[in-house]
């Protein structure tokens, strides 16, 4: 373990480091289980984490956003790869390499949002119950002093603290979405890991989660991976924006740059995907033909080639690596520095 | 209570409606009825209380008989005795005592044999569900195994073996109880262990007896209570049938399926309630543990629980 803390242009220092992170899903078929292949959700990503920052993890339905979520809190176990945190001591640890006994006081600083509000909550314990269950795991307070914790992070999330006894049915998806919010709250983590947090809501809802995730991240210093296919909700919020294709990152970049001016083809493909409200503002669509390679069996060289109007001989036979251009993006495609894109 | 309640009429005048209850309506017993189990627990509880009391209810014994008083017909049919108000078998014994005593030994030999079946098969049925691998292989085999065993075949192997007694009985029904809980449970908790909640917890660092403790056991208990009850009335029938064909408890041991077999020969002739007092009461049991059982499934799901 080493204490170096990373500072770097903006005065943040990294929170976590993710290196090469690999997960892959063996395919069991047969009678004796054998494994005949495996899905490779998520293969070789890397990107990091600046306390107090949101980043957001986008793609498509299946690209291995959630698993590398999921992969990064150790819900599912890393294949390979380096998830280097730094704690509040000033350690860095590499998550990967925790046993899961290890891990738990890690879990402290850091938790989860869920998509499904209405799957993440326990149906059969009560909301005080539900909200404290974190703070009984690890031991802290007595039931009166998680009680009056449980009040105050019903009102952080803008909860009557006089619903405590109710069970989650009687709440509504938004409810129950800030319900899972003051659970994830209420060890006071660092990092906050949101897995589509608002794709199971109403758009009206949505606002209204999403502007709750945002103030408390002003009040108390969070730090969100989040995760999303709403390109509109992750323009709004992220700091920097990390695009996924099957498994591997397509580019890095601001929100701004990602939407104004994609290196990637993908990219620029997806963000002219985004509906735009007014008629003048809509500009060049990139129409991808073919379908999304499949994770279990992907193409050669270039995920990305098969479906690339500019695909050459080369995307088909060599993997493009994360590269960091001129500008301090990153991309990976052979031919970033030739190709126009532009979505004006 | 006297509550009244002003509604604006359609003339604008303000109305006054009663909303106290004059009586209740035969519709609101009707709904009472159909809310709560009240017939099938008095029916269970009553049987259980007989079972109990058996010795106070009857001035008889049992196993005494009375040949003077031979093959007195239940109360209401033509020359029944108040003395014996279920009648008596061809030898003269009152059949009120012997039903009674012959619910004691279904019940007792019924409720262990689930409780024993119930507790194993819940924990392997969660743990070969939670934990997968090659666990749940073992037990899922293990299973397969006995669920083709000839449940009659050993029970006659077993008859012949060793001395059938009422716990001999009880333990080869135990034995047979458990498998069936396993398969169901096991399935509900494969598909609660993906469920977001048990992934929050799991990344909240809680145990795996934790999750398997306070998040997994509930979701399933209303299954084990349903399984229970309906087991339980499975197991009353299944115990009468060995004792039926000779092969369950020893003629001194009245259960109701031996009271059944003891009426058969004269089912046809005279003495018809022989069999059909033990096989009512036996019948109208099982049928309150099924309505209960349904019932409990309602009530403990809170979905379901607020509606009426």
């Amino acid at each position: 373990m080493t204490t170096e803390t990373t500072q770097n242009g903006n005065g943040r220092s990294t929170l976590l480091d993710v290196r090469g992170l690999v997960k892959y899903f063996p395919i069991k078929r047969g009678f004796f289980r054998r494994t005949v292949g495996t899905v490779k959700a998520v293969d070789d990503v890397s990107f990091d984490i600046q306390a107090g920052e949101t980043l957001s993890l986008v793609g498509e339905s299946g690209c291995g956003k959630s698993t590398t979520a999921r992969s990064i809190i150790r819900a599912y176990e890393p294949t390979a790869g380096e998830i280097l945190f730094n704690t509040e001591e000033g350690d860095t640890i590499d998550l990967a390499q925790l046993s899961l006994i290890e891990m738990r006081p890690i879990r402290r600083q850091m938790q989860m949002i869920f998509q499904d509000p209405f799957s993440s909550l326990n149906p059969r314990m009560n909301i005080y119950e539900i909200i404290s269950e974190p703070l009984l795991v690890h031991g802290i307070g007595t039931s009166s002093e998680r009680e009056d914790r449980v009040a105050e992070l019903l009102r952080l999330v803008r909860l009557r603290p006089e619903y405590m006894r109710r069970y989650p049915h009687a709440f509504s998806g938004g409810q129950r979405q800030r319900i899972g919010i003051a659970r994830a709250l209420a060890l006071n983590p660092r990092l906050i890991l949101a897995d589509e947090p608002v794709s199971g809501l109403d758009v009206s809802v949505q606002a209204q989660v999403i502007n709750l995730m945002m103030d408390l991240q002003d009040s108390l210093g969070l730090t969100y991976l989040f995760v999303s296919h709403d390109l509109s909700v992750v323009k709004q919020i992220s700091n920097r924006v990390v695009v996924m294709y099957v498994g591997r990152i397509a580019e890095i970049g601001t929100p701004e740059e990602l939407f104004d001016s994609p290196k990637h083809p993908y990219t620029a493909a997806l963000m002219s995907s985004v509906p735009k409200p007014h008629p003048s503002q809509r500009t060049k669509r990139y129409v991808l033909e073919g379908e999304v390679a499949n994770p279990a069996n992907p193409p050669t060289g270039c995920y990305f080639h098969p479906r690339c109007p500019f695909a050459t001989d080369q995307c088909k036979v060599e993997v493009p690596p994360l590269v960091k251009s001129k500008d301090g993006r990153y991309v990976s495609c052979h031919r970033a520095d030739e190709i126009e894109l532009t979505t004006e | 209570m006297n509550t009244t309640s002003q509604i604006q009429s359609a003339d604008g005048a303000p109305k006054v409606v009663s909303t106290d209850y004059v009586w209740y309506s035969p519709l609101d017993w009707w709904r009472f009825l159909r809310r709560w189990p009240v017939i099938p627990v008095s029916i269970l509880v009553l049987v259980a209380l007989g079972a109990i009391f058996a010795n106070q209810i009857s001035p008889h014994e049992p196993d005494k008989g009375n040949l003077r008083a031979r093959d007195i017909p239940p109360l209401w049919f033509e020359g029944s005795s108040t003395e014996y108000p279920l009648g008596t078998n061809n030898l003269g014994q009152d059949m009120l005592v012997r039903v009674l005593e012959g619910a004691r030994v279904s019940l007792v030999v019924a409720s262990v044999a689930v409780l024993f079946g119930l507790f194993v098969g819940t924990l392997t049925g969660m743990l070969a569900g939670y934990f997968g691998g090659l666990l749940d292989e073992i037990l899922m085999r293990l299973v397969d195994l006995w669920s083709s065993l000839p449940l009659l075949m050993i029970a006659i192997i077993w008859a012949v073996s060793i001395q059938p007694s009422l716990w001999s009985v009880t333990l080869l029904l135990s034995i047979f109880s458990w498998s069936a809980g396993t398969r169901n449970i096991r399935g509900e908790i494969l598909s609660l262990k993906g469920r977001d909640f048990v992934i929050a917890a799991r990344t909240m660092g809680a145990s795996d007896f934790r999750i398997l403790w306070r998040h997994l056991f509930p979701q399933i208990v209303h299954i084990v209570i349903v399984v229970t009850t309906l087991r339980t009335g499975a197991l009353i029938v299944a115990e009468s049938g060995l004792s039926f064909l000779g092969v369950g408890l020893p003629a001194s041991v009245p259960s109701w399926g031996l009271l059944i077999t003891q009426g058969r020969a004269f089912l046809t002739t005279t003495n018809w309630w022989m069999s059909i007092v033990p096989g009512l009461f036996l019948f109208f049991t099982v049928m309150s543990l099924n309505f209960l059982g349904d019932w409990l499934r309602d009530r403990l799901d809170p979905r379901l629980r607020q509606i009426d």
